[in-house]
């Protein structure tokens, strides 16, 4: 028997739940600035995101279990990217794609959140500004290797505040 | 907007030298002589400083008298810190007949524009456009125009607290420990001009980080 108390059955079902979760990922269609041009891109033929099972953009949020934060988020939005990510059924997992989402890039300013991982919990992050889309699928990969090596989620960075609520009441 | 450069001179005497605009001078002059402040050249535009009182008549005229000056390009604003009176809420106006152009500047904001903003009648009667405009302006500038049909925010989140474009709002606010986003917090009392929204934090954010294979993470083991 593992160590962690599980069976040595479930132990493998994990491993093919985590195999299939990592090559089936449906991204929410969620583009926030210019990074959502190259996403699309990294989404039509040329890139083509579907070889790594990614290409099912899902438009309601129910549906999807990736969210690529492209663009910069400006404080405004910043309640209503929490509350796609809060509808998300888990597992779930936060691509920060640029540098305006990773940290605020060059947008140091009173209108954008530095860096998104102060509203949702990022797993990966891509830099560039825009990152091209090998970039992004780079990304997605690393994901991948992340979700089969059942890495955990980073804490979530709202998940014991007020401000979740209060910012998803507006 | 530097008027240092332009060729301002006495105004009686002062015409512009584009005929259109020179004859829009003088007949405002000729129905509101006094309230012509500054008529100046620069480039060959034309501004007018006029003052807040009679901001509507002169509107009114140049829209439904003998200019037709139909088309609301644009109002924006500029504080200028130091002087006396602080803000320039400028029109810019366009007659689609004549092609013609002018810009219109009124100078607010002379009493102590720190606890209260400067107040401007709306021209929403007569060019509708400025509706957006006037907004805009209140919600950077914090420069209210009285009779607007709906005086509130129209970039910033409606609770904000502060007016961004003002040059003495912090363009960054302070700096303060993760984790903080910058929402809009609720608060009890107006805070003191240049204190911006993302500034403010609730005390109860921080809380410990759940453990990775702990509560609320996907990979909570469950006792079977």
């Amino acid at each position: 028997v593992p160590p962690d108390g599980f069976g040595i059955l479930t132990t493998q079902i994990n491993k093919v739940l985590d195999w299939s979760r990592s090559n089936s990922l449906w991204p929410a269609t969620f583009g926030l600035a210019c990074c959502a041009i190259e996403m699309m891109s990294a989404s039509a033929s040329r890139w083509d995101i579907s070889r790594f099972g990614a290409e099912v953009f899902r438009a309601s949020p129910r549906q999807a279990d990736l969210m690529i934060v492209a663009g910069r988020l400006s404080v405004k939005m910043a309640p209503v990217l929490r509350r796609i990510y809060d509808q998300m059924p888990e597992p779930k997992w936060v691509l920060s794609m640029g540098a305006c989402a990773s940290c605020g890039g060059v947008f140091n300013n009173y209108a954008i959140v530095q860096g998104v991982d102060k509203v949702v919990p990022v797993d990966v992050y891509v830099p560039g500004c825009p990152p091209t889309p090998d970039m992004l699928l780079n990304g997605i990969n690393l994901l991948q290797e992340k979700i089969r090596k059942h890495i955990p989620n980073p804490p979530d960075p709202l998940q014991f505040s007020t401000q979740r609520y209060l910012g998803s009441e507006n | 907007m530097s008027e240092e450069q332009t060729t301002e001179q006495d105004e009686e005497l002062f015409a512009p030298s584009d005929p259109q605009a020179a004859a829009t001078v003088t007949s405002l002059r000729e129905q509101f002589g006094d309230d012509l402040e500054q008529v100046s050249e620069h480039r060959g535009e034309v501004t007018i400083v006029v003052r807040p009182e009679s901001i509507i008549r002169i509107c009114r005229a140049l829209r439904e008298d003998t200019q037709q000056y139909d088309f609301l390009a644009d109002i924006t604003a500029v504080d200028w810190r130091e002087r006396e009176p602080r803000f320039d809420v400028v029109y810019h106006l366009l007659s689609l007949e004549t092609r013609a152009v002018l810009r219109l500047k009124v100078r607010v904001g002379d009493e102590e524009e720190t606890t209260s903003d400067p107040e401007l009648p709306t021209v929403t009667a007569i060019w509708p456009a400025a509706n957006f405009f006037e907004r805009e302006i209140f919600d950077l500038f914090g420069i209210r125009f009285s009779g607007h049909p709906n005086m509130t925010r129209i970039l910033m989140p409606s609770d904000w607290v502060g007016y961004p474009l003002r040059k003495d709002y912090p363009l960054t606010g302070i700096h303060l420990p993760d984790p903080h986003w910058g929402g809009q917090v609720p608060l009890q009392q107006a805070l003191p001009m240049g204190t911006g929204q993302q500034t403010l934090r609730t005390s109860d954010r921080i809380q410990e980080a759940p453990q990775a294979g702990g509560p609320g993470s996907w990979s909570e083991k469950k006792q079977r």
